[in-house]
């Protein structure tokens, strides 16, 4: 078979041409690439809870109740002293645990607390909430009018206002570090076994193992198909239309995805009934709790108690 | 919308997480009595994509970004009852092993975005796409109405528990122990973004999925309609119960007339109404409303929002809190009537 | 209804028809027995019902029209839904699928295999040696704990095997068992499935690929596009048959 003459003619050997200055690409093929690797990094690196630490030595079902305790604690709390202890407690109990501290620190200061910081600047101002002026940042000539709104006549940082930061700030870190600590130092399949045990819905739990698992499949199909279209995009886009291609795409893929993945859903639900599953997910029990796990359980829920007892007394 | 663990006081996300677990524990009941093992790989197949919708960002006009949830367009695909279940692993997952939306605050964003979303969404679904066999244009048209109206009550409870934190839960001094912004702050913050840039993103979303189901797998929506699945008709409000609804709407709206008044009904006038009229409180009156607590709502307005909005806020809760009142024995009553043949002796979710 | 096509069968097939979503056929008035003991190959190109076949076997899937024996009995979608019938049905047939990565779908490789005992109520310390022992047939014991999914293709399907295998089935049912694996594992595998034929196992497997099936196969089936078996008998005599290979599209 002879090939069509716009294949045979021969490519000219045209220089490229010089950079736009701004990205060929839609975000949707800008963000998956990092998606897919913090999940990756995150969701399946399971080295930090295969190393020797404290934590990890515990049984997940007294770290799941401890931690959900100490979650409590930290929203009862009221004095900042008793927020700050636990806020420090963390980093301490992850360097036991064997935790890379960059790691802790990027999962659990640069992320939820970094963006409450921003915010919750607004409520640190005058305007947002009146109060004792702790520090006054600019004064107009008289209240200003914007529409419905009436702002009063100076702008400054009320004492109430960064109080209130510093609390729900230090509360946050406090919460997010109790959560890391557990998620970083448990496997996933050990945690849902937990989970199982403290008596939550069968069905919720195995759903869970498995979206997990699709999780994976997804993104990988997901990359693919984002790569597929990178690679067939061959020419300059305008910014706006460029965006609103990303996001028509985004709708058509996202139909693509769940049509493809639903097929090998099919498959995999095949495949598990031809195993003799029934809709009955059997999962592997944890082991009795032996006295360590006992004593560090009793040990944390009353030292969370006491932590809740402690913030009373301070006022 | 995800709610971080601090924002919420303990108190707020043990209420929500109350009104919550009965809708999730109702829907993985029906979720596991419907089509048997396959459930469980569509489920977590859901699941992972409402995940994964949530995960991107959107850029939006202005230089910001908004996520869609993708809750609505689960619903109109898997149904809503397995939509919740999807949505809730979703969050799940996000809580625990992201530190996206807080595992106390599970409670709440459970209620805001997989129970409350899929649930108005679908319902606003099928009432424009409507009974019979519809357009696909309608369809597609109602599937992105439906995604909008639910992420903007998602929206809107998200707003109302975060904005009532400041009225309740500070210190003597003013310090606020948990969200500090108040409801004139947090509810039209959430309000407009997702009204305009959110909800819109949601819109679309839901809608160009349902679009491309339509053409790639009928199949799989057909089973959601009513025409082609009668169990799920039976379960829709008929006529009668949707004009009653949509009545019930009507008035919900027209509440706010009562502040044309002035004056207090007779016999419910407080102990400074009663000195008005009559010159003096009597004692037995004034000592019993000090020792009352003040409610939140109290002469169904909020400090900080206009009346009108107090009044529609104040009646729309107290319809709901009836409406669920009413509809939770019903759900308990469905619950305990016995296990279905599917059930070989197992044991429910406990 | 008609009587058994061969009172021996252990698995049969009587005018069997099947669509996928109701309208693309898969099979099209197919009749086979599977005989115990016997290495049958399903030959066929892609999308000619082979693989439909076998889940049919397996009664995965419902037909629209003809029926399935197995062990000797009608089985019926309702039959399988039995609590006695079902789970010892599917102790007695395994299917390994094509695609690895659709049947791996556990955290780690240790309860991928013991997925299917576990389901079929086997626990404790028998569990575990069942695995283990599972998995050293396959030579995986080093995966043991590993996450199926980060694994190669390679090592993903011999833990698909080593899950089947564990439950110990009559009747072994394999997709393509032989693509994408290398050299060395297909002789492994050749090999493995040659030791359980001689205990006495039945292996019925679907495959385009014409190189493993006369060094495995004491029978063969060769599907036509028209989603009906074209012949059936010998596999050498049938891998020579020219004529039948182009019209199956097999060569």
């Amino acid at each position: 078979m002879s090939l069509p003459s716009w294949l045979i003619a021969a490519p000219q050997a045209a220089p490229l041409p010089p950079p736009a200055g701004r990205a060929a690409h839609s975000f949707l093929a800008r963000s998956l690439p990092g998606a897919a690797e913090a999940l990756r990094r995150d969701l399946f690196s399971g080295q930090i809870a295969s190393r020797p630490g404290f934590l990890q030595r515990l049984d997940p079902r007294v770290k799941a109740l401890v931690g959900l305790a100490f979650l409590v604690a930290a929203g009862l709390a009221g004095h900042p002293l008793t927020l700050g202890v636990l806020c420090l407690a963390a980093p301490l109990l992850a360097l036991a645990s064997r935790v890379p501290l960059g790691a802790f620190a990027a999962r659990v200061y640069l992320t939820v607390p970094a963006f409450t910081a921003i915010l919750v600047a607004p409520a640190t101002t005058n305007w947002v909430r009146a109060g004792t002026d702790a520090l006054v940042i600019a004064r107009f000539s008289g209240p200003l009018h914007l529409g419905p709104l009436t702002l009063p006549d100076h702008l400054s940082l009320t004492t109430q206002g960064l109080a209130s930061a510093g609390t729900l700030l230090t509360r946050v870190t406090a919460s997010v570090s109790i959560a890391a600590l557990f998620i970083l130092t448990t496997r996933w399949t050990r945690a849902l076994g937990a989970f199982r045990q403290l008596r939550v819905p069968a069905l919720l739990v195995a759903v869970l193992g498995m979206a997990y698992r699709y999780l994976f499949l997804l993104l990988t199909t997901a990359t693919d198909m984002v790569a597929a279209r990178r690679s067939r995009t061959v020419a300059p886009t305008t910014r706006r239309s460029g965006r609103r291609e990303g996001r028509r795409f985004a709708g058509l893929a996202a139909g693509a995805l769940l049509t493809k993945a639903h097929r090998l859903s099919e498959d995999v639900s095949l495949a598990m009934i031809s195993r003799g599953f029934d809709g009955d997910f059997r999962a592997i029990p944890e082991p009795a709790l032996r006295a360590g796990n006992w004593i560090a359980l009793v040990a944390g829920l009353a030292l969370a108690a006491g932590v809740v007892g402690g913030d009373r007394l301070l006022g | 919308m995800h709610i971080p663990d601090g924002y919420l006081s303990p108190a707020t996300c043990a209420v929500a997480g109350g009104l919550a677990l009965p809708a999730v524990r109702s829907a993985l009941h029906r979720a596991r009595k419907s089509v048997g093992p396959r459930r469980v790989s569509l489920l977590a197949l859901g699941a992972a994509f409402s995940f994964l919708i949530m995960m991107f960002n959107l850029p939006v006009p202005g230089g910001t970004s908004a996520h869609a949830v993708g809750a609505v367009a689960v619903a109109i695909a898997l149904g809503p009852a397995s939509a919740v279940v999807c949505i809730t692993v979703a969050l799940v997952i996000q809580a625990l092993v992201f530190a996206d939306g807080g595992i106390l605050a599970l409670g709440a964003n459970i209620l805001n975005m997989a129970v409350a979303m899929p649930l108005v969404g679908w319902g606003v679904y099928r009432l424009i796409a409507g009974g019979g066999e519809p357009s696909s244009r309608r369809r597609v048209a109602a599937a992105a109405a439906g995604g909008y109206a639910g992420i903007n009550i998602a929206a809107l409870l998200t707003g109302f528990e975060i904005g009532i934190q400041p009225l309740l839960f500070h210190t003597a001094s003013g310090r606020a122990l948990y969200s500090p912004y108040d409801l004139g702050q947090a509810l039209p913050a959430m309000i407009v973004s997702h009204l305009t840039v959110a909800g819109f993103a949601e819109a679309a979303v839901t809608g160009l999925m349902i679009a491309y189901l339509l053409k790639a797998n009928p199949a799989l929506l057909d089973s959601t309609t009513p025409h082609k699945a009668p169990r799920l008709a039976a379960a829709l409000p008929g006529r009668k119960l949707r004009t009653a609804f949509v009545g019930l709407g009507l008035l919900l709206v027209l509440t706010p007339i009562g502040l044309i008044t002035t004056a207090t009904a007779y016999g419910e006038g407080s102990a400074k109404d009663i000195a008005g009229e009559i010159g003096y409180a009597p004692k037995g009156i004034a000592s019993a409303e000090k020792s009352i607590p003040r409610s939140p709502l109290a002469d169904y307005a909020l400090p900080g929002l206009p009346p009108v909005a107090g009044y529609l806020l104040s009646g729309a809760l107290g319809a709901g809190l009836v409406a669920a009142g009413i509809a939770m024995p019903h759900w308990l009553r469905r619950r305990t009537r016995g296990t279905g043949p599917g059930a070989r002796g197992d044991q429910t979710c406990s | 209804m008609i009587a058994s096509l061969d009172d021996a069968a252990v698995l049969e097939v009587d005018r069997a028809t099947y669509r996928y979503a109701g309208r693309f056929c898969a099979l099209q008035d197919v009749s086979l027995a599977v005989r115990p003991g016997e290495s049958l190959a399903l030959l066929g190109a892609n999308g000619s019902g082979k693989s439909t076949l076998l889940k049919v076997l397996d009664g995965l899937l419902p037909l629209d029209s003809g029926t399935l024996r197995a062990f000797g009995r009608e089985v019926t979608p309702d039959l399988l839904e039995d609590a006695a019938f079902g789970p010892a049905f599917r102790r007695r047939v395994g299917f390994v699928f094509q695609d690895a990565d659709v049947q791996v779908f556990s955290p780690t490789v240790f309860e991928e295999v013991a997925f299917g005992p576990l389901q079929l109520g086997i626990a404790g310390a028998d569990l575990d040696e069942r695995v283990h022992s599972a998995l050293g047939l396959l030579g995986a014991e080093a995966l043991v704990d590993r996450t199926p999914y980060e694994l190669s293709g390679g090592e993903k399907k011999r833990v698909a095997l080593a899950s089947v295998l564990v439950l110990a089935p009559e009747v072994l049912l394999l997709d393509e068992p032989l693509e994408g694996l290398d050299p060395r594992a297909r002789r492994m595998l050749l090999r493995l499935l040659e030791d359980l034929r001689r205990a006495g196992r039945t292996v019925v497997f679907a495959s385009h690929d014409l190189a493993g099936v006369t060094d495995l196969a004491t029978r063969a089936a060769v599907f036509g596009e028209d989603h009906r078996i074209l012949a059936e008998g010998e596999p050498k005599d049938l891998v020579s048959d020219c004529a039948l290979l182009a019209r199956a599209n097999l060569e």
